[in-house]
């Protein structure tokens, strides 16, 4: 398959290029309109009525409009799917609750800091969190009833002397393969869950349809994993009085001075530049930071952002900004610096 | 920092069953404005054009004045409005002004009388330029259009007028009153010129209908709305229903490798918009997915701002348990059900249109027996009074056609 981006030939199933690590377009399965009539009944959405064939799930046939039959889970579709749609598989090497290095499933202390990676899998209260031993056990569906969350309570972190919940989640998606952030609740290409169960969610009126705050209200504990830093999920690191840049992949936070412009890029003496915030500890020189790569102005509780012509662009909320042109800045919303990813918070 | 206007969704099921075949769920997503902004009222800019051919005369045209009179009680000073008339020919009884510049407007209505033919694109040229020469983009700048005849040979014409009012971001809204009058030539001009059409069955309607208009006007708070689906690999959008404030086919349109955006136009203040997203899903293993990723963009004209909101999560669970995928949303379900006695009646309209008489006929049966269970025993009727029409004389009634096609929108005002 070749690459839309750098014209690298790449093997027929690969999901990003060898070269550039553009995702490539798979092969798309042609979904059919309905279900051909050779299907079991229930799953076809055969009307028992007029005998119109409707796609499985449908509620009322699009013939002669009579209720149908929801389709039933089939033990063979079970059985014969293949293990890669896993959404949480087999074991993938723990990650260091402190500084994210990978580990061995039974280590007990971090190779690269030394914490103890045994320490997280409990809390205080002898509750049992998010680990990866958890994860790979069977899915089991979630509860309508609430559940506990899989978290990891700050005052256990601590307790443990452990400066904050880190990320324990896959670097690839289990399901897919598809590279994800450590932060990401889902996969961005299959969807699939990247940590356990949010089990609060889920209600028998109105079950798992949103669930940008998943465990909190439920069990007083935030969530481990923000289920979208995007969204309105709260932030269990603390972070500073005004506002200020969480960089999602190491947890840390930077304080934006104001009110006045904030300069962010990467501090490079030799060309005597000195942003306000360097993000050279942050990935900044292998992420695509340019030395003055965008500015925040900070307003009196109004805030913009505007890209100084970088040379790998600035994303807010996914969306390319145009160089030079500033705009509204919210609280919550994600900006990408060439590779490097933050969030902005308001205060 | 409170969401000027939020985004909510929810399923008709958070669990679905493990299967080997694609499988349909239903997602709802619901606009509304934030107790911020939804006390905020829009000021107008608005023309009345109003029919005053001799089909008019009697009830009619005195209902009809009432109407207006009592739309105007509800205008504050400062909106601008116009009142035109026509028949044969187009008479501008009141110019674009704001109310506190008018004198006697009260009586200038009061002396229009009805009398002479339907021409329509008359009134709507005259009424049009009123409006236009007081355009200002910061008021909600519309055209209220009333007739109840044919309008004869000028209907081209007054397609083109609803053309260069959606240009010049002038909305048309279009009311039919009684039965012998043009919907598909009302229903047009409304869509070119971002507006709305509606049936008025009776005069007695009228009066409220105008008020309601002025009032839903002042509310239009929000412009511009959108959403954007942001779809996971696998997953495929069938059909985009708008649910709230009426049942109307959106589509959509694709903005990126796995991304949709619906245009939702202007929201109400108090109502928002709701809409029903068909998703097809790929099969999978069981286990918690996301997918797909919903967000609002909008403008707020009031505040010069525009905004988006933060994205919602949709998720399912697909499961093995039987018990579990049975569970279903009773509100996604309902709603589902006037979506689908409203696609079955437009496909009886189209199919008598058509020609298939067998296939509009069983139709019709269908859409009134989902009536009936929807407790909608009037329009019920209406489907089978039609369906004895086509079944007998090979057509349907003009007035129980623009029933069907008008009430059948409105199902879901009920929920």
């Amino acid at each position: 398959m070749k690459c839309p981006k750098c014209g690298n030939e790449n093997q027929s199933d690969a999901v990003f290029c060898d070269q550039c690590g553009q995702r490539l377009a798979q092969p798309v399965t042609p979904l059919p309109e309905a279900v051909s009539a050779d299907q079991p009944t229930a799953q076809a959405g055969t009307c028992t009525r007029c005998g119109g064939v409707n796609t499985p799930g449908e509620l009322f046939c699009g013939e002669c409009g009579a209720p149908l039959e929801g389709p039933a889970p089939e033990a063979a579709a079970v059985a014969a799917a293949p293990a890669v749609m896993q959404p949480v598989v087999e074991p993938v090497a723990l990650a260091c609750p402190r500084c994210g290095a990978q580990a061995e499933p039974d280590d007990a202390f971090c190779a690269k800091c030394g914490a103890a990676l045994a320490a997280a899998s409990t809390t205080e209260t002898g509750q049992p969190t998010a680990t990866v031993n958890e994860q790979t056990a069977e899915p089991a569906p979630a509860e309508p009833s609430v559940a506990p969350a899989p978290v990891l309570s700050p005052e256990a972190s601590q307790s443990l002397g452990e400066p904050e919940a880190a990320p324990s989640a896959p670097s690839e998606c289990p399901s897919c393969g598809a590279h994800v952030a450590p932060e990401d609740a889902f996969c961005d290409f299959c969807g699939a869950a990247l940590v356990g169960p949010a089990a609060a969610t889920v209600t028998s009126s109105a079950p798992a349809a949103s669930s940008a705050t998943p465990a909190k209200a439920e069990t007083g504990m935030p969530p481990a994993q923000p289920a979208d830093l995007t969204a309105t999920a709260a932030i269990t690191a603390p972070t500073p009085v005004g506002p200020h840049l969480l960089v999602p992949d190491s947890g840390a936070t930077i304080a934006l001075s104001g009110p006045g412009e904030v300069l962010v890029g990467r501090e490079d003496p030799f060309s005597n530049t000195f942003p306000d915030v360097d993000l050279t500890p942050h990935g900044g020189e292998a992420g695509g930071v340019s030395r003055r790569h965008f500015k925040i102005t900070v307003g009196e509780g109004q805030f913009a952002i505007q890209d100084l012509n970088s040379t790998n662009a600035t994303w807010l909320n996914r969306t390319r900004l145009q160089p030079g042109l500033p705009v509204a800045l919210h609280d919550g919303d994600e900006i990408r610096a060439g590779k490097v990813k933050l969030v902005f918070r308001a205060g | 920092m409170p969401e000027h206007v939020s985004l909510t969704t929810r399923l008709n099921k958070g669990y679905v069953p493990v299967t080997r075949t694609p499988q349909l769920v239903y997602a709802l997503l619901t606009a509304k404005p934030g107790e911020t902004i939804a006390r905020s009222r829009m000021a107008l800019n608005f023309g009345f054009v109003l029919d005053r051919s001799g089909s008019m005369r009697g009830e009619k045209i005195a209902r009809l004045i009432d109407a207006v009179r009592l739309a105007l009680g509800k205008v504050s000073t400062d909106d601008l409005v116009s009142v035109t008339t026509f028949n044969d020919r187009a008479d501008v009884v009141a110019a674009g002004a704001r109310m506190s510049e008018h004198r006697s407007l009260a009586d200038q209505i009061a002396r229009i009388r009805a009398g002479g033919g339907t021409q329509m694109s008359r009134g709507l040229s005259l009424g049009l330029r009123e409006v236009y020469r007081r355009f200002d983009k910061n008021r909600v700048n519309q055209v209220i259009l009333l007739t109840d005849g044919q309008t004869y040979g000028d209907e081209e014409q007054c397609l083109r007028l609803a053309n260069e009012a959606g240009d010049h971001h002038i909305a048309i809204q279009a009311f039919g009153l009684g039965s012998d009058w043009n919907e598909s030539l009302l229903d047009e001009m409304a869509r070119r010129s971002s507006g709305n059409s509606d049936l008025i069955e009776s005069p007695d309607e009228i009066v409220p209908l105008f008020s309601q208009t002025v009032e839903r006007s002042q509310r239009a708070i929000v412009r511009n709305a959108r959403v954007t689906l942001r779809l996971v690999s696998g997953v495929v959008p069938r059909q985009v229903w708008q649910v709230t404030p009426v049942i109307a086919n959106l589509g959509y349109a694709p903005i990126g490798e796995h991304d949709v955006q619906v245009e939702l136009g202007e929201l109400d203040a108090e109502q928002g918009k709701s809409l029903l997203v068909e998703l097809v899903l790929p099969p999978r293993q069981a286990g918690r997915f996301r997918i797909a990723q919903a967000q609002l963009g909008y403008d707020l004209p009031l505040e010069h701002t525009s905004d988006v909101s933060g994205r919602s999560d949709i998720v399912v669970d697909y499961v093995t348990d039987p018990a579990l995928v049975r569970t279903y949303d009773p509100i996604l379900m309902n709603i589902v059900e006037k979506v689908t006695a409203f696609k079955l009646q437009t496909r009886a309209l189209e199919e008598a249109q058509q020609g298939n008489i067998i296939g509009a006929t069983q139709k019709l049966r269908a859409a009134a027996t989902r009536l009936l269970e929807l407790g909608e025993d009037d329009l019920a009727r209406a489907a089978n009074q039609e369906a004895d029409n086509l079944e007998q004389a090979g057509q349907m009634s003009s007035g129980g056609t623009k029933k069907l096609r008008y009430q059948t929108r409105k199902l879901t005002q009920e929920l």
